[in-house]
């Protein structure tokens, strides 16, 4: 069993993994190189199920009764049997914590995606600016999501609130513009009359 | 964790695409791509203690993006030295961004493609695009690896995956098996494209009042409509993703967003170049690009506007056709 080349899927040459260089993949010709590591060795982990229970005086898997229980819940810390024990990351879960976990979005091991609103609120306050006529809309927009999701998850990896701020900053200076057109066009009209 | 302190920290690369933008972090125990769009992000996790293998292949991106700085350097090269610009500094200017892309192309380094495998399936990681950069990130997360699996020499890694039957080794490959679901199709619907026909219509009208008549009013009306086919093919391409929709259409949603983008480019270019010459004469610059000067670019203009019209109005009704045909097969 060797690593396959990722264009072709033909061994890849044990000179390649060994020196970790690039060699030419044997058929396709493309330099290729690759690590390789202990988990190549590993077969896939079958599942499996809880053992039965024996005596009275043993702990049960609370959602099965005639299972013997292996480890509790690290969330609500029932009994679960091998079959209902999940392992997420360095946890041990029941399966009603994960779905409410997922549900919940408070598993950010398990999340898949995120809505930013920072992101959205800048991309409010900054983008119309081209068609600046756009922004007498925009501007109390951007400040009203950036106030509106303040206490929102933000990025899982760049977890800062300067876009925020930088949507309301740049919101209250579009409004104070507008103000000032405004005035400044009232007042003109006004000496013109 | 201490508080303020981050579980992630950034590695080497970044992919940038129209929908967002790649990158790579490493956790404590796993490795995490992070796909960045204008709104959302998508993470994918990759424990330390999963991967089986890293497999780094090297592209011809590296010389082909390389031509095509070296066509478009050519290309304003003629253009800088040509007789029909009397003006030359904006090209020039030009080349020499094309040219600074270029250099920072070479420099940073041959382009590559890698690979990551679990027991799961195999998933390219597009940030890794540069040589340079998949082995400056190899070396920062080899040593996680080992920590989680275990260290154990590539030699004997080997010698005893020689012992392993072959089949289960080799993924097919046609069809790599992949950590991603397979897409839901979701019944499509055509009113974004039968909007896009009606915009580009307008479109084309409104830039034939532009040609005989320029002023500010139609140049704004022509400006909103513009914006206005630029959102609905936006909507389109958007609406159609994964979706029952036939080929056909989805391809002029996509089509019409990609020229209405050219457009775009096109238009800023010729007005850049415009502003240039104007600020070193020493005039004022104008609010908005009269469509009586550049009249090539209106009259091509409305010439794809009505061809993209016809087009997608065909395709509509040939798919009108098409759900009368089934709907009748069914009754009968």
């Amino acid at each position: 069993m060797t690593p396959g080349c990722s264009a072709c899927g033909a061994p890849i040459p044990i000179a390649a993994v060994l020196e970790r260089r690039l060699v030419p993949c044997p058929s396709c010709r493309t330099p290729v190189t690759a690590e390789v590591f202990p988990a190549f060795l590993r077969p896939l982990e079958r599942g499996v199920s809880g053992e039965a229970l024996l005596a009275d005086d043993e702990a049960a898997c609370f959602y099965h009764p005639q299972k013997r229980a292996a480890r509790p819940c690290g969330g609500c810390g029932r009994f679960l049997c091998a079959l209902c024990d999940i392992e997420v990351g360095a946890d041990h879960i029941c399966p009603a914590c994960l779905e409410s976990g997922v549900r919940t979005g408070r598993m950010h091991q398990l999340e898949s995606q995120r809505t930013l609103y920072d992101r959205i609120a800048l991309s409010v306050a900054v983008i119309p600016m081209l068609i600046f006529y756009f922004t007498l809309l925009t501007a109390p927009l951007a400040i009203f999501l950036a106030l509106r999701h303040w206490r929102k998850p933000r990025s899982l990896v760049t977890p800062s609130s300067w876009r925020l701020v930088l949507a309301i900053v740049l919101g209250t200076v579009q409004m104070i513009a507008w103000a000032a057109l405004i005035v400044f066009l009232v007042n003109r009209l006004g000496t013109a009359s | 964790m201490a508080r303020g302190e981050r579980p992630y920290r950034r590695l080497p690369g970044r992919h940038r695409q129209l929908s967002g933008t790649s990158t790579l972090w490493t956790a404590h125990d796993h490795l995490l791509l992070v796909h960045t769009g204008l709104g959302y992000e998508t993470y994918r996790r990759f424990h330390f203690r999963d991967i089986q293998t890293i497999v780094v292949r090297r592209t011809n991106d590296y010389l082909g993006w390389a031509g095509v700085y070296l066509t478009a350097m050519l290309f304003l090269a003629g253009m800088a030295g040509g007789q029909l610009f009397a003006w030359r500094r904006p090209w020039l200017v030009l080349l020499g961004g094309a040219g600074a892309f270029l250099l920072v192309h070479l420099v940073r380094g041959p382009t590559c493609a890698v690979h990551l495998t679990t027991t799961l399936g195999t998933r390219k990681l597009s940030p890794l695009h540069r040589l340079r950069q998949a082995r400056r990130t190899l070396d920062r997360i080899r040593h996680l690896i080992e920590e989680a699996q275990g260290r154990m020499p590539a030699e004997e890694v080997m010698a005893q995956a020689a012992e392993i039957p072959a089949p289960a080794a080799f993924p097919a490959p046609s069809a790599p098996p992949s950590l991603m679901p397979p897409p839901l199709i979701r019944p499509g619907v055509a009113w974004p494209h039968a909007a896009l026909c009606g915009v580009l219509a307008l479109d084309a009208v409104v830039t034939g009042f532009q040609i005989g008549a320029a002023g500010g009013p139609i140049d704004t009306a022509g400006y909103i409509v513009y914006v206005a086919a630029l959102a609905v093919a936006l909507v389109a391409t958007v609406r159609q993703a994964h979706s029952d929709l036939p080929l056909g259409l989805r391809r002029f949603g996509t089509s019409a967003l990609v020229y209405l983008l050219a457009l775009l480019v096109v238009t800023m270019l010729i007005s850049m170049v415009e502003l240039m010459r104007r600020a070193v004469a020493g005039a004022g610059p104008p609010l908005v690009m009269s469509p009586r000067r550049h009249g090539f670019l209106s009259i091509a203009e409305i010439v794809l506007d009505g061809a993209f019209t016809i087009w997608g109005l065909a395709l509509l009704l040939q798919r009108r056709r098409n759900t009368e045909a089934q709907w009748i097969r069914l009754g009968t």
